[in-house]
């Protein structure tokens, strides 16, 4: 994945670097802070991350605690104002973050954990057992995912957050197994697969060795996507009245924002957090794989073009190195 | 090289470069050559020499991250990077064509050969109507010897050979002047390379058009070229008319190099020699003679600074040691 | 043709795959749906329904291959069971009702999206590297993760409550009949604007990415250098030689663009009210209303497989490579 990729772009650059992904294997965690957009990604992403952690300490009430006006705006008092209820909003968020946090990272973890063994693993050995797990992810893929955690969430009546993480990890593995899969197909006709494999290696060691190593933004970008769905699976089903209400997260500030009322009332404070915050939470995700996509396919990245002053009749991006391959 | 004529296209100093991490990278440095009509230049060089750069430069069609630093292109005496993109558009194809590597690759692959073919018309020829297109892409087809019906084809349903006729086919269709070749029959196995080969070779003398023909293989180039350039690290190194080149015996340590890896069939034991090394990467370039690190004649001048492309008559080697080199190479 | 037997053959496994899900996962669950039901419905609806019911989700002695095979027959002949928040309309009523609603939006929705996204995508590309790329590929992250409800809450309070530009719920005004009128289409092309809004909105942006990082690996071809070189104008290369290339990819990802747009139908189809599958769906959770919640979720998995069935066909008529390949 990510190979000194600068050398893709001039003409009889090191062919020996090319072969050896080694060099930077683990450059495009250095990458994605050089790069403007996926660094304001990490940046979000951090501070949502110090919320999520820092919530007893900056929420001020209890997020259950119905011990306020009613639908109060913003104040000095409650900084996000109160819900219908007479719950403190800011609270919520707060508690909130820390609560989808862990099941979007809980669901994430288990479905790409499913991913990799449903998708990367049978594609390195093959065969028959490759062809059935590739029909599964296919199936998978086009069974539409929310309908099928609402029903499975239907029938689990007591929901809470782990039994949250299940449905949602167990469902929505599908779409990043296809990816997983095709990457390592396609990796494992590398030409430093194949010495390695000449050189006596087991199956295991070279999986292990030579390919899981060069796919780790892979995995890092497969499970940025995971929390990001699982995120907004969890506000969906939420939104339906599954799941546990009684506690915070994001997806039950919508529900209830949408069931007290708040479009009603005009209370565009109860009702703007939860979904800004799933949104910017998901922009930082989706920014910080930007940067990795930038990283990992040369073209899509930003080429150094030259100065002005002389005119230049070339438009497309980095062509260089394919154009003089002799 | 020194004749009366004027020659279609020249190059006048040209040095392209592109932008790296590393800071630039010269894939051409300092290149100057002239093509007169209907002869056929041979441009031998190994791949990351910047053979394929000077082509693009040559059409106008550098990557966005390369640009012409310095220099000259001369399409008939005009040139082609003080030209507007519109009368560029215009002239290119139309004076000046390309047969690219890789026919698979430049033909479309949701487009029919057809469509692509009338494209050219469309663009260069306006007023013409549908049916002298169809004319003109069938006499056209007739020269490279493909039968009409596939047109209609799509090109994953061609042989390679197939393809690269009708590459053949649409680089000629505006009758240019000069027609540039990058590595034309390298993706094609030896039958059909060589059959591509006397394909050019026919048309060219039916058409008289001139031809850039470049190429990592000196037996081709010398096969089909009336004028030899070898390059090196974006360096012409050498050049001669082929029947200079033939016979003389005094070259460049690189040319030299070249000439011996290949086999000859009359050996009594074919003994194949590689020059040692490989290509340097263009943005650690050596001080000095680019090859020197690889050349068996190295001597102290060739470490300070670039040798001029410089000789008598009609052969030009930038070489410091070129008069010495035969000597040396008999005593070992 | 083989190739279109291929892709029916896919269409019947995963349909055999998403009955056998709607069989299974009752069955699966701790505690009885039936039961729960039961209890919960008792003396609200009549004995020999709640017999059925409990027949439908195993509450019966006989073998699982019995239940199995009973549960398909019925599903042959389109009983699949009475609704009982709508007692005592038969699920396969209601579900006749709501399908057209979300297929008709969500299949709108998708369309707009996927042509608008398409088109933002070339001109991204086209922009590459320059401000309007930066702009269009930056705001996706952000547009791409808002949350169907909270968008659809949003513009319900702006343009709906607040504005009264908009009408604020049900697929149509009450006052009018159904009919195929073009004032009653009017009507219903008007309460459907806000929900359209709310999935074109966040599904444009991954059309959007896929079409521009498809065409700018597509303007790194050779074919492309190529085009240049003929004389074809930037707008011709753009359009007559890099899209078509580009937007086949762009095609294979209707499989995961659709699963997308049916879960946001269902949660904006609970904000408008809309009568639709998902709002249905809302009101089967809402009640417990297990036969009516199978039946939905099988017909909303079986029309996004024919939906994916028809896309392929229309994928392998687009790629001449896809489609000749399957006659050879």
């Amino acid at each position: 994945m990510a190979q000194t990729i600068n050398m893709d772009a001039v003409p009889g650059g090191d062919p020996k670097k090319k072969a050896l992904p080694s060099d930077s294997r683990y450059g495009w965690l250095k990458a994605l802070w050089r790069n403007r957009k996926s660094r304001v990604g990490v940046i979000i992403f951090l501070v949502f991350v110090f919320i999520g952690i820092l919530a007893p300490l900056i929420a001020r009430y209890s997020p259950t605690s119905t011990n306020f006006g009613l639908l109060q705006p913003p104040s000095a008092r409650h900084w996000f104002g109160t819900t219908g209820l007479g719950q403190d909003v800011w609270a919520q968020f707060v508690w909130g973050t820390r609560s989808s946090l862990i099941v979007g990272f809980g669901a994430s973890v288990l479905s790409t954990i499913l991913a990799v063994a449903i998708g990367m693993y049978p594609a390195y050995r093959g065969g028959r057992l490759d062809q059935t797990m590739a029909t599964l992810t296919n199936i998978f893929m086009v069974i539409p995912g929310l309908p099928l955690m609402i029903v499975a969430a239907a029938y689990v009546h007591e929901t809470n957050a782990f039994s949250m993480m299940l449905i949602i990890g167990l469902t929505g593995w599908a779409g990043r197994a296809r990816v997983l899969r095709s990457q390592t197909l396609s990796m494992a006709n590398r030409e430093f697969v194949w010495a390695a494999r000449l050189t006596g290696a087991s199956n295991g060691r070279v999986l292990v060795r030579e390919i899981l190593p060069n796919m780790t933004s892979l995995f890092f970008a497969s499970l940025m996507y995971g929390v990001l769905g699982a995120i907004l699976a969890e506000a969906g089903l939420e939104f339906l009245g599954l799941g546990n209400l009684t506690g915070a997260s994001w997806g039950s500030m919508l529900y209830w924002a949408n069931n007290g009322g708040a479009v009603l009332n005009g209370a565009w404070w109860w009702l703007l957090p939860g979904g800004l915050a799933i949104a910017v939470f998901g922009m930082s995700l989706a920014l910080i794989n930007f940067g990795l996509d930038e990283v990992t396919n040369p073209r899509l990245r930003v080429v150094a073009t030259m100065k002005p002053g002389r005119r230049r009749y070339g438009k497309l991006a980095g062509k260089g190195g394919s154009f003089d391959e002799a | 090289m020194r004749r009366d004529e004027v020659p279609i296209l020249s190059v006048d100093h040209a040095t392209v470069a592109y932008a790296t991490r590393e800071g630039m990278a010269k894939a051409v440095d300092d290149v100057t050559l002239s093509i007169f009509p209907g002869s056929i230049v041979g441009l031998v060089g190994e791949s990351g020499s910047g053979k394929s750069t000077l082509a693009a430069a040559l059409m106008c069609l550098l990557p966005s991250n390369a640009s012409l630093l310095s220099g000259h292109v001369l399409l008939n005496g005009k040139d082609l990077y003080q030209m507007s993109e519109q009368h560029l558009r215009r002239i290119r194809w139309a004076q000046m064509s390309m047969v690219f590597q890789s026919a698979m690759a430049t033909l479309n692959p949701v487009l029919t050969v057809g469509q692509q073919f009338r494209e050219i018309f469309r663009i260069h020829e306006p007023r013409m109507t549908r049916e002298d297109q169809q004319r003109r892409m069938e006499e056209l087809l007739g020269t490279v010897r493909i039968h009409t019906q596939h047109l209609r084809n799509y090109s994953h349903e061609l042989s390679g050979g197939m393809r690269q006729r009708i590459a053949l086919a649409m680089a000629i269709a505006l009758d240019p002047e000069l027609v540039i070749m990058d590595e034309p029959t390298t993706a094609l196995d030896a039958v059909v390379q060589h059959e591509i080969l006397e394909e050019i070779r026919r048309i060219q003398q039916i058409k008289r058009f001139a031809v850039l023909f470049i190429s990592h293989d000196l037996r081709l180039v010398r096969y089909i070229s009336s004028e030899i350039l070898v390059m090196y690290a974006g360096k012409i190194v050498e050049s001669a008319p082929i029947d200079v080149f033939t016979e003389t015996t005094r070259h460049h340590p690189y040319t030299r190099g070249l000439l011996d890896s290949i086999p000859q069939l009359r050996d009594e034991q074919p003994a194949l020699h590689s020059i040692p090394g490989s290509t340097p990467g263009l943005t650690d370039l050596p001080v000095g003679c680019a090859f020197h690190p690889r050349c068996p004649y190295v001597q102290p001048p060739c470490l300070e600074a670039p040798p001029p492309l410089e000789g008598m008559e009609s052969q030009l080697v930038a070489c410091y040691e070129v008069d010495n080199i035969e000597g040396r190479r008999a005593h070992a | 043709m083989r190739y279109i037997l291929e892709r029916l053959g896919f269409l019947l496994v995963s349909a055999w795959a998403a009955i056998t899900i709607n069989f299974v996962l009752p069955r699966m669950m701790p505690g009885n749906p039936a039961l729960i039901a039961a209890s919960r419905y008792q003396g609200q609806v009549s004995p020999r329904a709640l017999h059925a019911l409990k027949l439908q989700f195993g509450v019966t002695n006989k073998p699982l291959v019995v239940q199995y095979g009973q549960y398909l027959i019925n599903l042959l002949h389109g009983h699949l069971g009475t609704s009982l928040t709508y007692y005592p309309v038969p699920v396969i009523t209601v579900i006749d009702n709501s399908l057209p609603w979300t297929l008709g939006l969500a299949g709108m929705a998708t369309v707009i999206a996927a042509v608008l996204g398409t088109f933002l995508g070339i001109y991204s590309a086209w922009k590459h590297n320059r401000a309007a790329d930066s702009v269009l590929t930056t705001g996706t992250t952000f547009t791409g993760a808002i949350p169907h409800q909270w968008l659809g809450l949003l513009l319900l309070f702006g343009l709906g409550y607040g504005l009264h530009w908009f009408p604020v719920a049900h697929s149509y005004s009450p006052s009018m009949t159904p009919t195929w009128s073009l004032p009653f289409i009017e009507n219903v092309m008007y309460h459907a604007i806000l929900p359209a809004l709310t999935i074109v909105v966040p599904g444009m942006g991954a059309w959007l990415l896929h079409m521009r990082n498809n065409m700018i690996q597509t303007l790194g071809e050779d074919y492309m250098v190529f085009a240049r070189a003929k004389g074809v104008s930037s707008r011709g290369q753009m359009l007559h030689h890099a899209a078509r290339n580009a937007l086949l990819p762009s095609v294979t990802n209707f499989a995961m663009a659709i699963a997308f747009v049916v879960g946001g139908v269902i949660l904006v189809e609970i904000v408008f009210s809309y009568p639709g599958v998902g709002y249905q769906l809302f009101m089967a959770v809402s009640n417990e209303d297990y036969p009516l919640m199978q039946g939905l979720f099988l017909f909303v998995s079986l029309s996004v497989l024919v939906v994916n069935f028809l896309v392929d066909l229309l994928y392998g008529w687009l790629d001449p490579r896809a489609r000749r390949a399957g006659e050879a």
